[in-house]
């Protein structure tokens, strides 16, 4: 069997025997097991060393490949360490789906193996990471909604003042109540746009956020926002005018 | 005011006991006491926002009981503070304006209404433009004057009107209010400590230990 001796994590660069035909490099991620010779199209792939029976070694390149030009199998399988590489684990039916798109009804027989021993330790940082994200992004959440409940609030309590020269002036309770509640949640809307706003370059070049996502998000704080709002005004407003001034004997 | 008492909500002492006296619009009626007798708490019960345990407060021979407290303060009673408490965001012109537009007034005849009124207290010209905060205390004041003058209310409650002012800036305030009182009619009612004040009231209360009685 002539692998070249290469083995996975090796930087490799393949020319094509048929000058049509482009040259690929990259690092070898996987192996390619079949029994007949791989086509690329309709054509022999030379410069894979073959044999019937015979392990392949395919740089990742040589995988886009046969993913965007077709070569056609009939089985496939990622043989991660399910301890070791568990996002990737989550995701195998995903990652095998995505593959398995290259298969055709005229299938030859081929199996694809991925093995995982060299993404192994480019992964499990990334795992540790996101692994600590999940601990994170809870707190994260629930600190966001109770700074959503507590900005309104203590911004409707800092006008609390206004308020009272409002009611001792005869605004109406219910009036004050509404020019309150309006303009606090178009403060919040405002700064949900520009937050929004923000977001949207951020995840410029990491792709779009999921709109499930923001609208989850979105109703959330304003929720949590109009609690903060209504508990403010009913705090404010249960007061004496004379006592939200701090008028002293 | 009748029989009038008033006891905080949990307390178990009568604020104000036995209340009687009656204010006549005309006169600049002075209520001096000690720190904790009871005046701001009359003065709240007189500006309808708050109501008394017991006993009745009429106006022009009508209970309070009976009016829209909202409207009563919107239109006979306007009140005045030591710590002016105007609205920050808004200009001197703008905070006079404030109750009328609220009642429905055009915008254009209340601003013209009290650029005169603010005019007439000696705060003309960018002044009227002017936040609060870029206003001297005497100026404030004289805003806050204004915007009482500006509701048409009858009756003016003003709790230490010159706690912040300079004795130059007292005296004009006092004079202001003189005036309202001896020459357009109006029912001033002034709380303080300042035996000065009291002195050139036409009526002096004094409130002890939650009684009243008139001293001159």
């Amino acid at each position: 069997m002539d692998t070249y001796n290469l083995e996975i994590g090796h930087k490799v660069y393949l020319k094509d025997s048929a000058s049509n035909y482009p040259d690929v490099c990259g690092t070898i991620v996987g192996t390619f097991e079949g029994y007949v010779l791989p086509q690329y199209g309709s054509n022999e792939v030379q410069w894979i060393p073959s044999h019937e029976d015979e392990m392949f070694i395919f740089p990742i390149d040589a995988v886009r490949l046969i993913e965007r030009n077709g070569i056609y199998y009939e089985k496939i399988d990622l043989l991660f360490d399910k301890e070791k590489n568990i996002e990737l684990y989550r995701n195998r039916e995903e990652i095998l789906n995505h593959i398995a798109k290259t298969e055709y009804d005229y299938s030859t027989g081929y199996k694809l193996v991925l093995y995982d021993s060299v993404l192994t330790e480019t992964i499990e940082p990334l795992e540790k990471n996101l692994e600590l994200l999940h601990i994170i992004y809870p707190i994260i959440l629930v600190l966001s909604l109770i700074i959503a409940v507590a900005l309104p609030y203590l911004l409707v309590l800092r006008r609390s003042e206004e308020l009272a020269i409002m009611r001792i002036l005869g605004v109406k309770e219910v009036e004050v109540k509404r020019y309150v509640f309006t303009e606090s949640l178009l403060l919040v809307i405002i700064g949900q746009l520009i937050a929004m706003a923000v977001i949207n370059v951020l995840t410029f070049k990491s792709g779009s956020y999921p709109i499930w996502k923001y609208l989850f998000i979105i109703i959330g704080y304003l929720l949590a926002s109009i609690i903060g709002i209504l508990a403010s005004l009913k705090n404010v407003l249960n007061k004496k005018p004379m006592d939200m001034l701090q008028v002293k004997e | 005011m009748k029989n009038l008492y008033y006891r905080y909500k949990g307390a178990n002492k009568d604020v104000l006991k036995d209340i009687n006296c009656r204010f006549e619009g005309g006169q600049l009626n002075a209520i001096v006491g000690p720190s904790g007798s009871g005046k701001t708490t009359l003065l709240s019960l007189i500006a309808g926002l708050d109501k008394p345990t017991q006993g009745i407060i009429t106006i022009n021979d009508i209970d309070l009981e009976d009016l829209d407290l909202d409207e009563y303060r919107r239109d006979s009673v306007s009140m005045i503070f030591q710590a002016f408490q105007l609205f920050p965001l808004l200009t001197a012109l703008e905070n006079v304006s404030f109750p009328m537009e609220y009642k429905g007034i055009d915008k254009n005849q209340s601003r013209e209404k009290s650029s005169k009124v603010l005019e007439s207290l000696g705060i003309d010209g960018d002044k009227q433009s002017r936040y609060p905060s870029n206003l001297s205390g005497g100026e404030q004041q004289r805003v806050a004057i204004g915007r009482t003058l500006a509701t048409g209310a009858k009756v003016i409650l003003a709790d230490e009107p010159t706690g912040n002012l300079d004795d130059e800036n007292s005296d004009k305030i006092i004079d202001i209010l003189k005036q309202l009182a001896h020459k357009q009619g109006l029912c001033v009612i002034i709380v303080t400590h300042d035996m000065e004040i009291a002195e050139q009231s036409d009526n002096v209360w004094r409130i002890k230990d939650g009684t009243i009685e008139q001293v001159k």
